[in-house]
Parts: structure tokens; C-alpha cells; sequence
């Protein structure tokens, strides 16, 4: 028999760094769910990803069992991550603050795909242009 | 736990549009916040607090305001440090992880019998006998043909290994951890199963830590810290030509971990899984 859903929630963490400091902590703990176990799992899925920030989904049962996707680092992270950049502009829509290629963006539509609701790769690379230039990142061919 | 020890928490609630959150966390990334949760139009960022100041209170709603104007600071939330696994283990239950090994919290220690009776309670730390790689370490470490010798267990938790390895006959263990919760608490779950007199117990950091030579080393940590660590076992390891038994890692990376221990000159001896979930037995060559 399917477990009956509690809820769920989503958090953004270190890949491969999760601690049970404030989100992990409180978020499992008011659940009566077992945070070190999660710490341990996560840690280890995303091992190979350490120095991203990563989407997690976690859903929890009233047996207080949990279940959790790791999803693919969001796009604009993707392309801070591509072009180098140490620091975030404080005014991203008036301030360069790095480069990325076409090739780049070709890469990440791809990682991206199934979240970027296209249906030609032409599209999705548009539309990863258009986030690069919000964020003052130059796109170069 | 001293409260002199415990960290301080803030909860930043940010309120901010949902469509903001992705380029949002991107422009953020700068800051030292130890995660993010979301909700609806609102995120909340953790940070120590120590590292919250009005300059980057200041900095942090610049960037958040450049992508949304009207975004602003709904409270911001002092959270003290606490077990926030409490509720969670007070309905751990006694794991049996082989014939002879049995791993109980105290309340239940007399449930069941085992020649090897590992009493933990356990207080925020790893090591309960609930997860996979303590137990198939357990099972490895029951292999060791000669336990009698000094041993060291690199990221105790519970202190579980260290007491198994002091039930199998341990002369001396050398165990440590860089998190005061489980320092607290692997000191307490040694005196509960009355092996503290063999123990030598230390925070410090895997990262940052030179160890003593020894015969036989157990790691169950996670896979970005148990390669890089991998000359450092065998550094302890090497005269005595000893062991290493190695978990926290995911079947799906035993490539690595093999690929590590041909680099830093081990042999493997056995392998073994649960689930998702491997441990590794080593020898220094």
C-alpha cells in the first residue's frame, strides 16, 4: 500500500556540505524526521557536484519516512558558475560582470532540458541568452 | 550540551516573488548562508549568526533589490542551536546488524541479547545502527582477523565503531570528529558501554589533522572527504602494513574509491553492500 504523503518542502544546499544547521535541522526535526540520515544521504549523492547550491525536494510520510530529488542547479546558477564569476553584480542589468559563450549556454540547455519547457534547442539557448543579459553577463558566439 | 559550545542561527525571511528565486540564489551565492529554504513568495536565508552584521545585511538586499524592488526583510530570527534530531531518536529502535552484533539505545538494552551489545543514544550525531554503512562497516570490521591492536576511528559520530572496535578487543582507539555534538555524545556512549579508559577522544578536522601510526583505521564519512583522505590513512598505515575500512559512500562511486586506493598503494580485500550503499576493506601495501 502507497505510504500517505504528509508534505514536503524544498531546500537549497551545498552540494556534498549539508549539516543540520538551520535549514536542515529545524525543517526535519519539527517533522520528527531523522535530519542525520538525510546529511548523510545527500551528502553523498551530490558528492561529485561540491561548490554548487542544489535544489532539494523533500517529501515526508506520516510513518516519518522522507523521500528526496536532488534537482539540476538552477539556470542563472549555472551561468554565474560558467562565467567565472566570484561575486554576484550588485546591479546585474547595469553592470557587466562576466562572459559566457553560445557553447556554454549549449551545455547548460542541455543539462537543463527537461526544466525549460522548449521544445527546440534554439529556444532553450534564446532563452538562456536572455536570462545571461538580465544578469549583466555578456553572451559571446 | 555547555551553552558556551552551541552556535547562534539566523533566519532571514526574505518576502520576494516566486520567480525571482532562481536568479535570486544565483546572485547570492557570495554570502556564507548555510542553506536556503523556500516558501511561498518568501525564502528563508540561515546564516551563523555571528557572520550577519548590518554590512551584510546591507549587501545581501542590494543584490536581492536589484532583481526585485520591492522585495524586503519580513524578520529576521534567532535560532539557538539545539538537538533538532531529538524527536526522531526517541523512537530509535535496537538494530540487529549481524548474528553477534546487536546496536540497542539504553531504554531498550534489555529487549535483546547479543555478544556484541552496542548501547548508543544518540544526540544529533551518526551512528545509530539505523543506516546501511554503519552496519556493513560493523560487519567488516568483524572480519579483522587480529583486533587486538590500536585503531583509530576518523569521524566517530555515536562513537559506535569506536566501541565496537574496543568490544572486538581494541588495545587503544584513537577517535575523533570535528562536530562538538558528536565529541558530547560519542564521550557519553563510551562511558555507557564502559570502554572510555581505551579511548582517546579529539575534535578535530579530517582536513587539518596529522595521525598517529596505527594498525587499523575506520572511515565512514562521505566520498569527497574519504579520497582526499586517502594518503593520510596510508601514512598512519604504511609500517604496519594495516587496514582500512572505508563507507558513506554510494555503490555508484566504488569506482572512485578503488581508483583511490590504487593511486595511495592499497589492496582491496573485500567490498561489501546494502541497498544503495558500499563498504570497502583495504590493506596498506
Amino acid at each position: 500500500m502507497a505510504k500517505k504523503v504528509l508534505g514536503a518542502f524544498k531546500l537549497q544546499l551545498g552540494a556534498g556540505e549539508a549539516t543540520m544547521s538551520p535549514p536542515v535541522g529545524p525543517a526535519f526535526g519539527q517533522r520528527g524526521l531523522n535530519g542525520m540520515e538525510f546529511v548523510k544521504q545527500f551528502n553523498a549523492k551530490t558528492a561529485k557536484e561540491k561548490g554548487m547550491i542544489l535544489p532539494v525536494l523533500v517529501t515526508f510520510y506520516a510513518d516519518k519516512s522522507f523521500t528526496f530529488i536532488v534537482k539540476s542547479a538552477p539556470a542563472p546558477v549555472l551561468l554565474v558558475k560558467a562565467a567565472g564569476i566570484p561575486k554576484g553584480s550588485a546591479e546585474p542589468n547595469k553592470t557587466h560582470v562576466g562572459t559566457v559563450t553560445v557553447a556554454q549556454c549549449e551545455e547548460i540547455a542541455k543539462l537543463k532540458w527537461k526544466d525549460l519547457n522548449c521544445d527546440k534547442m534554439e529556444s532553450a539557448v534564446s532563452m538562456l541568452k536572455g536570462t545571461a543579459r538580465s544578469m549583466g553577463i555578456t553572451v559571446e558566439a | 550540551m555547555k551553552s558556551s559550545l552551541l552556535k547562534n542561527y539566523i533566519n532571514v525571511h526574505v518576502a520576494l516573488k516566486e520567480e525571482h528565486y532562481e536568479m535570486v540564489f544565483a546572485l547570492i551565492q557570495r554570502f556564507e548562508f548555510t542553506g536556503i529554504e523556500e516558501k511561498l513568495d518568501e525564502i528563508v536565508i540561515c546564516f551563523v549568526s555571528s557572520y550577519w552584521t548590518d554590512e551584510i545585511r546591507k549587501a545581501l538586499m542590494e543584490v536581492i533589490n536589484s532583481i526585485e524592488p520591492e522585495a524586503f526583510i519580513i524578520k529576521e530570527e534567532t535560532i539557538e542551536e539545539q538537538n533538532w534530531n531529538e524527536e526522531w531518536e526517541k523512537n530509535v529502535e535496537p538494530v540487529r546488524v549481524s548474528d553477534d552484533i546487536l546496536i540497542t539505545p539504553e531504554w531498550k538494552k534489555d529487549e535483546f541479547d547479543a555478544k556484541y551489545k552496542i548501547i548508543i543514544n544518540p544526540k544529533m550525531s551518526f551512528g545509530t545502527g539505523d543506516h546501511q554503512t554503519t552496519r556493513l562497516v560493523c560487519r567488516l570490521m568483524e572480519d579483522i582477523k587480529d583486533p587486538k591492536k590500536f585503531w583509530i576511528d576518523a569521524g566517530t559520530g555515536t562513537g559506535v565503531l569506536a566501541i565496537f572496535a574496543a568490544m572486538l578487543g581494541a588495545e587503544r582507539i584513537y577517535a575523533f570528529d570535528n562536530n562538538i555534538w558528536s565529541i558530547e555524545n560519542a564521550k557519553e556512549n563510551f562511558e555507557l558501554n564502559g570502554v572510555a579508559d581505551k579511548i582517546e577522544l579529539a575534535e578535530v578536522d579530517i582536513e587539518d589533522c596529522t595521525l598517529p601510526e596505527c594498525d587499523i583505521v575506520v572511515a565512514n564519512l562521505f566520498l569527497s572527504l574519504v579520497v582526499p583522505a586517502m594518503p593520510l590513512f596510508y601514512k598512519s598505515l604504511q609500517r604496519k602494513k594495516g587496514d582500512l575500512i572505508l563507507s558513506g559512500v554510494l555503490k555508484y562511486h566504488l569506482e572512485d574509491i578503488l581508483e583511490g586506493a590504487m593511486k595511495n598503494n592499497f589492496e582491496v580485500i573485500n567490498t561489501l553492500f546494502e541497498d544503495d550503499w558500499v563498504a570497502v576493506h583495504l590493506r596498506a601495501m
